[in-house]
């Protein structure tokens, strides 16, 4: 290292050249006067140390005075330039230099001079100790002292206190050690990358290889695309090279893909370093690992953006307000708005008074806040009142959100609006009211009718046949007392008066049997018909014993119903095909049972004297006769008294007949599957 | 009629005909002697009660049968006969309901009172005369009832 000039030796020397070029006469003088001599001797900055060719000194300047501390006139003659240098560098010295010449040299003057002596330029550094012991660095250069035949007498060593420059590049050197240390650092912490002006990787360090899974090999000599990972937008890129390209730094998060195709993130500072032209040399990236922040941020961006989209499907769906825990409303939604006909402005900061419509009992409401101040759920049905004084339902859940004490910290109301439900509930409810209502009138309207009924039955039973009796009785008894005295005729008459009453009597029974039917209950069980019609049967009697009779009973299946009603219907129908066979030399009676349309059907035939099916709709209406009574007696209710049981066990009666080729009568005491 | 003799048979009937039909019919059969008459139900009442005219009258005499109609004016046949069965005195007279009606509710409710016997008048003069006559030869006659105790 060739140590620069000193300023004070540059000085000088330009000083003296100048003298030499300019004022080339005074040149001589100047030397021979010494003048040069006594200037380089005299400076104080210089120590200029001058030996014999032994090194014992011979001159002692100024200069050395100062820096050493001794007088001239302790050493000259005395010392050699060895005594005032630290002991370990002339070893060191002179072990370098034995080694470099391969020629023993001894630790002391010689080390000091050796290369001097062979003619060798040599300026060095060295420790000088003063003579109070302390030392001092030095630079010393030596100079070889020849006479006029070339051989040495003596050596000239010419040193500066080399202290500050000596502290100067200690300091460089700590410097250079924090910058070091720094890049340990930085090297520990970031992901480093250095690359060229044309964007070649040029340096990576191992974190930069660890997070990126590519070799250092891999990596220098690439560009920056290799960890590419197509995420970012070209704008992103080209933005990126314009600032870096400009020189500027540039700072921003990068989404990168290693090697085996996973992604990271870095956060990434790029400080371009320009060269002398300002055009950017090289650049320095430095990054940080934020792979997991961002992932969290995605995250979070995501469940973000998911409770937002539910929001805003509330929003849409729903009516929500939102209180704090005091009941002030701070937040609604616009259909809070729409439906309750509150602006946004006049809503917040209220509390829900301002809708409440005062249908409901204060136990209602002070339940609710019992329910929510309890860190509960609560759902009900609420009606409230709009601002323009109208009505309206909602179905209500409130939920209250609780803070790090589990005290209601807010309430979230999410309503519906039912409003139409509710009207429809209420229509339906005053419809079934008034339904009922209408039910009970009419069931009393009913029951005031049946009582009449029964009052007029009561009547009919008991009043209308007291006169018939008397009619009767007395014909009778005019008969038995004055019969003697009265003409023939006059006896035929009463005869007659006595058979209409009798007529009448049988009349009112009928109507009276048939009127009961109606509101008489029906007493189901299962029946054994063979068994019901032989009993009808007895009952009958034998009006035809005097007559030929076949009766013929087939199986007969067992069937519900009433046996009372029941055995009157076989009563009625018996009878008829009895009476209806009369004038028949021998009467045939066919009973039986068969499936019609699913259901058991009973019939009744005879070989009588049947009827014009032309009547047949006449058959089972009430005093209804499709014969003459003095052909056939009868009040022309019997077969509507058929009908009628039927009827209410929900069967079917119906006939078939031709006159003169007997009648069929059919019942079923069920629905039939078909018509 | 007469107080002083006892009474065999009360008969109770407003109606003149069916009265005299009855009264007819049992006449016929010999069963005229000691018949009381009452045209109401509370005629009928203070004759077994011997209350108004017939307070002289002592009630362990009591007769032998009552024919008691059921509509009668004043107070109905189903009271009188509600009466007489529910008083300790008067409950062993045996009473036979001839009545022209012949509503099962009426049949069910009479016998719930505790008649002994419900018989339906026929419109048939005959059958009527017939029915007075074995009422009157059974109950009279053929019955023997028990002895009151005042």
């Amino acid at each position: 290292m060739k140590p620069p000039l000193l300023p004070k030796e540059a000085e000088l020397l330009a000083c003296a050249s100048v003298e030499v070029i300019t004022e080339a006469r005074r040149k001589e003088a100047v030397l021979k006067a010494g003048i040069l001599q006594n200037a380089i001797l005299n400076s104080a900055n210089f120590s200029s140390i001058a030996t014999d060719e032994k090194g014992v000194i011979q001159v002692f300047n100024v200069g050395a005075e100062r820096m050493l501390g001794y007088a001239a006139a302790d050493v000259l003659n005395k010392s050699t330039p060895a005594e005032i240098s630290d002991p370990q560098e002339l070893i060191a010295r002179a072990t370098g230099l034995s080694l470099e010449f391969a020629t023993p040299i001894a630790p002391g003057f010689e080390a000091l001079v050796f290369k001097a002596s062979r003619g060798i330029e040599d300026i060095y550094e060295l420790t000088y100790i003063r003579k109070d012991g302390s030392r001092f660095p030095a630079v010393v250069s030596v100079t070889a002292l020849r006479d006029a035949q070339a051989g040495i007498i003596g050596y000239l060593l010419i040193g500066t206190d080399n202290t500050e420059r000596k502290a100067a590049e200690e300091k460089l050197k700590a410097s250079t050690k924090e910058v070091l240390d720094l890049k340990a650092a930085l090297d520990e912490h970031a992901i480093v990358a250095i690359t060229d002006s044309r964007g070649k990787i040029a340096f990576v360090n191992d974190k930069f290889c660890t997070i990126s899974k590519y070799s250092r090999a891999e990596l220098i000599g690439q560009d920056h695309r290799i960890i590419n990972s197509g995420y970012h937008p070209k704008a992103f890129i080209h933005e990126l090279w314009t600032t870096i390209g400009r020189g500027r730094v540039w700072h921003g998060e990068i989404k990168n893909k290693a090697k085996d195709g996973s992604f990271y993130w870095v956060d990434t500072t790029i400080v371009p370093f320009l060269d002398d032209q300002g055009k950017p040399r090289q650049y320095v990236a430095i990054r940080a690992d934020i792979t997991e922040r961002k992932t969290a941020e995605e995250k979070l961006k995501a469940s973000t953006k998911e409770v937002l989209d539910l929001k805003a499907a509330l929003d849409e769906h729903a009516i929500v307000a939102i209180t704090d825990s005091r009941g002030k409303i701070t937040f609604v939604n616009d259909k809070f708005c729409t439906i309750s006909k509150y602006s946004r402005e006049e809503l917040l900061g209220q509390d829900h008074r301002i809708i409440n419509s005062g249908y409901h009992p204060k136990e209602f409401i002070h339940k609710l806040w019992t329910t929510i101040g309890h860190g509960r759920v609560w759902h009900g049905e609420i009606k409230n009142k709009a601002k323009d004084g109208s009505f309206y339902w909602v179905d209500t859940t409130i939920v209250p959100f609780l803070d790090d004490r589990g005290k209601p910290r807010q309430y979230v109301a999410i309503r519906a609006d039912i409003t139409e439900r509710k009207a429809a509930e209420g229509t339906v409810r005053q419809l079934n009211t008034e339904l009922e209502q209408r039910v009970i009138q009419r069931t009393a309207e009913l029951e005031t009718a049946n009582k009449e009924l029964e009052a007029f039955s009561y009547s009919v039973s008991h009043d209308l046949r007291a006169p018939l009796r008397a009619v009767d009785g007395f014909s009778q008894a005019v008969l038995l007392d004055y019969g003697p005295q009265l003409p023939e005729e006059g006896r035929r008459y009463l005869q007659t008066i006595r058979g209409g009453a009798q007529r009448m009597g049988a009349l009112i029974d009928d109507l009276l049997t048939f009127a009961r039917l109606n509101r008489q209950e029906l007493n189901k069980r299962v029946i054994d018909t063979g068994k019901l019609v032989r009993d009808a049967l007895d009952e009958l009697g034998s009006p035809w014993s005097d007559r030929s009779v076949e009766i013929l009973a087939r199986d007969l299946p067992a069937s519900p119903g009433d046996p009372v009603l029941l055995k009157q219907v076989w009563l009625n129908l018996l009878s008829n095909a009895l009476k209806y066979t009369r004038k028949r030399e021998k009467t045939v009676v066919e009973i039986g049972c068969m499936k019609t349309n699913g259901a058991e059907t009973f019939f009744v035939r005879d070989n009588g004297t049947g009827f014009d099916m032309r009547y047949a709709n006449k058959l089972f209406g009430v005093f209804q006769r499709l014969h003459r009574a003095e052909d056939y007696e009868g009040t022309g209710v019997g077969l509507a008294i058929v009908q009628r049981i039927i009827q209410r066990h929900g069967g079917r009666v119906w006939g078939e007949a031709a006159i003169d080729r007997g009648a069929t009568f059919y019942f079923t005491l069920e629905k039939e599957t078909t018509s | 009629m007469n107080e002083t003799n006892t009474v065999e048979l009360l008969l109770v009937e407003d109606n003149p005909q069916d009265l005299e039909l009855a009264l007819r019919a049992l006449r016929k059969a010999n069963l005229s002697n000691r018949i009381h008459v009452a045209r109401d139900g509370a005629e009928a009442l203070e004759f077994i009660f011997c209350e108004g005219p017939h307070a002289a009258r002592r009630i362990t005499d009591s007769p032998k049968v009552i024919l008691l109609d059921l509509k009668l004016p004043k107070i109905d046949g189903l009271e009188v006969l509600k009466r007489i069965k529910g008083d300790s005195r008067t409950k062993m007279i045996p009473i036979v309901v001839l009545t022209s009606s012949k509503e099962q509710s009426d049949v069910v409710e009479s016998y719930q009172l505790g008649v002994n016997s419900y018989i339906v008048k026929p419109v048939n003069f005959e059958q009527f005369a017939e029915a007075v006559r074995d009422l009157g030869l059974y109950w009279l006659l053929h019955n023997q009832p028990p002895k009151l105790s005042e």
